[in-house]
């Protein structure tokens, strides 16, 4: 760990900061960016990295889904039926992944997430030229057991939404917490196309309700590593801190901003991802003669 | 009458009080560690443990409040997550 001089503590702490206001308006955790940047910025050995970055997960999770579920943002019973089986699917893939082939997965998952970022952009960007401020679009008297409503400053009203294809969206849930189990993400970055894309979730409801869930799933994860001592508390303690302070402005940037503009930035975000995710596999194929 | 609103405040009031009191075991931590005293990493310590069971403890109050409201699906379907969390806490 590096030593904690003044210094140091601002850049963690600074840098906490910036994953969690992006983690608190998107909805994804920012694994994906953080591990990178421990391990190679501050020559974290990759489980410590990991173990570091699953808690600040675990932490934004909790803050950011305080003030959600209180504004009605978050949708708890669509939130809570993804999570059994996006658990469930995370728990098996930890049992099977010494005999699961990680690289081919993570090479499926780079390829599928660059339609899956197409999609999002056009989307969003269709509902950008058509909607009018003051005008809340695809509103529709909530009626079904996941159906719900929340208020939405930018459209200057209530936002009611009609939930659809639950059923496929736990299937897709399922494969979500295998691939978060087998490649230490999240799960927020399928969480958040599944719930818009699949569910007809707006953007906003998405991403408070995907920070709702994957707390849960770091939470788990974080502490099979916890208890194998590669968590370091004091490192953590510093990125919390600033994951915390993020968050909590991040908060007020979803609820005022516009679903769509935050949807697009996602699929920017997505693409980064996957172009990422490409070179990873498609390095180690390299190393493993593919 | 346990309504919506209520239930939600539940759940409010459960995630902050886990942010509330590892953001004060952080703080003392530090605090701590200025005056170079050997026990600030226990405080660390205890602030991440604090983090790590604010997710199950409001998997907890999901339980409650869906039982509260009868909605015994969704109180099972909290149910099978803490489960499965206990399956990962032992594993």
């Amino acid at each position: 760990m590096p030593e904690l001089t003044l210094i140091n503590f601002a850049a963690l702490a600074a840098f906490g900061f910036v994953i969690g206001l992006l983690g608190s308006v998107l909805g994804i955790g920012g694994g994906v960016f953080m591990v990178p940047f421990l391990v190679l910025a501050l020559k974290i050995p990759i489980h410590q990295a990991v173990a570091v970055s699953l808690v600040a997960i675990a932490a934004a999770s909790s803050a950011v889904a305080s003030v959600n579920v209180e504004r009605g943002l978050t949708n708890m019973r669509l939130g809570i039926v993804f999570e059994t089986t996006m658990a469930l699917g995370s728990v098996l893939s930890a049992l099977a992944a010494g005999f699961m082939p990680a690289r081919a997965v993570q090479l499926m998952f780079a390829l599928s997430l660059f339609p899956v970022s197409f999609m999002m952009f056009m989307k969003g960007r269709r509902a950008f030229v058509a909607a009018k401020p003051g005008m809340p679009e695809e509103s529709c008297a909530a009626a079904g057991r996941f159906d719900a409503s929340f208020f939405d400053p930018a459209l200057k009203g209530e936002r009611a939404y009609r939930v659809r294809n639950v059923l496929s969206g736990s299937v897709v849930s399922f494969f979500s917490g295998c691939l978060s189990g087998l490649l230490g993400l999240g799960g927020g970055i399928v969480q958040v196309p599944v719930m818009t894309l699949m569910c007809g979730v707006p953007m906003k409801a998405a991403a408070a309700t995907s920070n709702f869930m994957i707390g849960v799933s770091a939470a788990a994860s974080a502490f099979v590593y916890f208890k194998k001592g590669y968590v370091l508390p004091e490192l953590a303690a510093v990125i919390v801190i600033g994951v915390l302070f993020g968050s909590f402005l991040g908060i007020h940037a979803l609820y005022r901003a516009r679903s769509e503009k935050i949807q697009m930035v996602f699929s920017v975000i997505t693409l980064l991802v996957a172009v990422k995710m490409l070179m990873k596999a498609m390095e180690a194929g390299r190393l493993v003669g593919w | 009458m346990f309504s919506e609103k209520h239930f939600a405040r539940l759940v409010q009031r459960t995630l902050l009080a886990g942010v509330v009191l590892c953001l004060l075991l952080f703080f003392f931590g530090f605090v701590l560690r200025v005056l170079e005293s050997p026990v600030a990493a226990g405080f660390f310590t205890a602030g991440v443990l604090a983090l790590l069971l604010t997710p199950a403890a409001r998997v907890l109050m999901l339980i409650y409040g869906f039982c509260r409201m009868r909605e015994l699906f969704m109180a099972l379907s909290a149910f099978a997550v803490l489960a499965l969390l206990l399956v990962a806490f032992i594993l």
